[in-house]
């Protein structure tokens, strides 16, 4: 009895072991093809399309073939694209993915394939599943548009805020700290705050009401260029040109707005530099060399008047404008 | 034996719905962390703790800002000098500078309320992102380090207007943006 008890108590102990050894330091082979899959949400966001541009024109230049392919924000989508990357035998994914918590299943499922997933964009609430999550520092970059935005409003005034998807990270994170900035100054007032769901035609919609229900503020804060491109044509539309919006994304449709003075700012998340990193990263990756360190913050740059001239789809270069990498 | 076994069994099955009833740990509100070694992010707590060193750090790769002020962008750089001040500008009650003289370009110390930037952070190496949980914790660890640089430093200067034209010495982390350096002080001294 007491042999039995002690052997089996022995296994328990070296499967423990043996667990943890498997998870050290051990580099996914890959599923032996010379394909990256590059999925992402839908490519009629110009953001998402330069994802997908840049890290097929950096993998070919590698000498891989580039699949790419749409999630729409569909975390189940998602899965049967992980799914299909791993029966097409996979060398990388490299993924914006379909959200922070509903994306772990899909990466898991990559990881336990021994496909190297190389998260780009969006974060996901686990570590240790995906090689590399580059995303650009959304705090950061909410923070500098934000401290932009509060000069351009003089210090004070009543305001409204579009959010994006709530249950998206980005959303909570560049809401979170446009608000550690604003909060700080005591003549500012919030006087709305509601979700357009990241959506153009929504944030039009929405930034019409809010005129109307709100006729006294002077400025709107968005979470994304999309909508904020909304708020502009709405306040075009209803002739207040006196509202000061901003966004995050750096998107060309903002760079023209901050041009003819219709956007105070932007915050540019670098998305073409983070995803040719990740791209540079899954090559030395399959080569042999792990990135240093898996969660990778890649700095926002605040586009502002001063400035705009040197942004074009989504690429900043000092001292001017040049055209996006190729 | 086997009545034995059995008997064990059963003391072993009542001793766990025992504990299941009563015998439970209790942990106070807000002290969880002590069960689940899952404790609340407190900024402020881990800012205070590290500022020596931060200080330290950035005192010692400080170049004289006059010798450096051409290279400076949107990356931090630890800058020290000592210049004369053209003015402490406390028109927005909550966003006051300092602005130096003698620089080819227009430099400033802030001195709050508001602290804009994460100089202090980018230039200390004892943390790293990938120490937080998330950006949020990351950006607040900065915004922590720019209130140590508040409390511990520019608040003992006691500004007024009767700074202007004094000389001051300084240590901090500079960016430029907009053709304007802003630094952030981890020392200074009105002299």
């Amino acid at each position: 009895m007491k042999k039995v008890f002690a052997g089996v108590l022995a296994g328990v102990l070296a499967c423990s072991a043996f667990s943890g050894m498997v998870m050290a330091d051990e580099l996914l082979p890959g599923g032996g093809s010379n394909v990256i899959y590059v999925i992402t949400p839908s490519t009629s966001n110009p953001y998402f399309k330069t994802v997908q541009d840049q890290a097929t024109a950096k993998g070919e230049e590698l000498g891989y073939e580039v699949k790419c392919v749409s999630h729409d924000d569909d975390a189940a989508k998602q899965l049967e694209l992980f799914e299909a990357a791993a029966n097409d035998h996979a060398a990388a994914i490299i993924c914006d993915n379909a959200g922070a918590d509903a994306s772990i299943e899909a990466v898991q499922a990559a990881y336990d394939a021994g496909i190297p997933t190389f998260l780009v964009d969006r974060e996901i609430n686990q570590e240790g599943l995906a090689v590399a999550q580059l995303v650009a520092d959304n705090a950061q970059g909410a923070q500098e548009i934000a401290e932009a935005w509060v000069e351009a409003m003089g210090f004070e005034g009543k305001y409204a805020e579009l959010l994006g998807l709530e249950s998206d990270t980005n959303c909570q994170v560049r809401s979170e700290n446009f608000h550690s900035i604003i909060d700080e100054y005591p003549d500012f007032e919030m006087v709305a705050q509601q979700s357009a769901n990241w959506d153009q035609t929504e944030a039009y919609e929405k930034t019409e009401s809010i005129l109307q229900s709100n006729p006294e503020i002077t400025g709107i804060i968005c979470g994304n260029d999309t909508m904020a491109c909304g708020a502009v044509q709405a306040c075009i539309d209803a002739g207040r040109d006196d509202i000061k919006i901003i966004g995050v994304d750096g998107s060309d449709e903002a760079a023209a707005y901050i041009k003819s003075g219709n956007m105070v700012g932007t915050a540019l998340q670098q998305i073409a530099l983070i995803t040719t990193t990740a791209v540079e990263e899954a090559d030395a990756y399959l080569k042999g060399t792990a990135p240093e360190e898996e969660k990778q913050l890649i700095p926002c740059v605040a586009i502002t008047a001063e400035n705009v001239d040197n942004l074009s789809a989504f690429v900043y270069t000092e001292g001017g404008a040049e055209t996006e990498a190729e | 034996m086997k009545k034995k076994i059995a008997l064990l069994l059963a003391a072993v099955m009542l001793a766990t719905g025992v504990t299941g009833c009563g015998i439970v740990t209790v942990v106070k509100i807000g002290q969880e962390g002590t069960l689940t070694g899952e404790t609340e992010f407190d900024s402020s707590q881990q800012s205070g703790q590290d500022w020596e060193q931060v200080v330290a750090e950035i005192t010692e790769n400080a170049k004289d800002l006059k010798e450096v002020e051409g290279d400076i962008g949107s990356d931090a750089v630890a800058v020290s000098g000592t210049a004369v001040i053209k003015e402490w500008n406390h028109e927005q009650a909550v966003k006051t500078y300092i602005v130096l003289d003698g620089y080819e370009n227009e430099v400033v110390i802030q001195t709050g309320s508001v602290y804009t930037g994460t100089a202090v952070r980018d230039l200390q190496t004892l943390k790293k992102f990938s120490d937080f949980k998330n950006q949020t914790e990351w950006s607040e660890y900065a915004k922590s380090l720019n209130k140590e640089s508040d409390s511990q430093i520019v608040q003992p200067l006691g500004l007024s207007d009767d700074v202007n034209g004094k000389e001051i010495t300084f240590v901090g982390g500079a960016v430029k943006k907009a053709g304007k350096i802003t630094i952030t002080v981890v020392s200074a001294q009105i002299n």
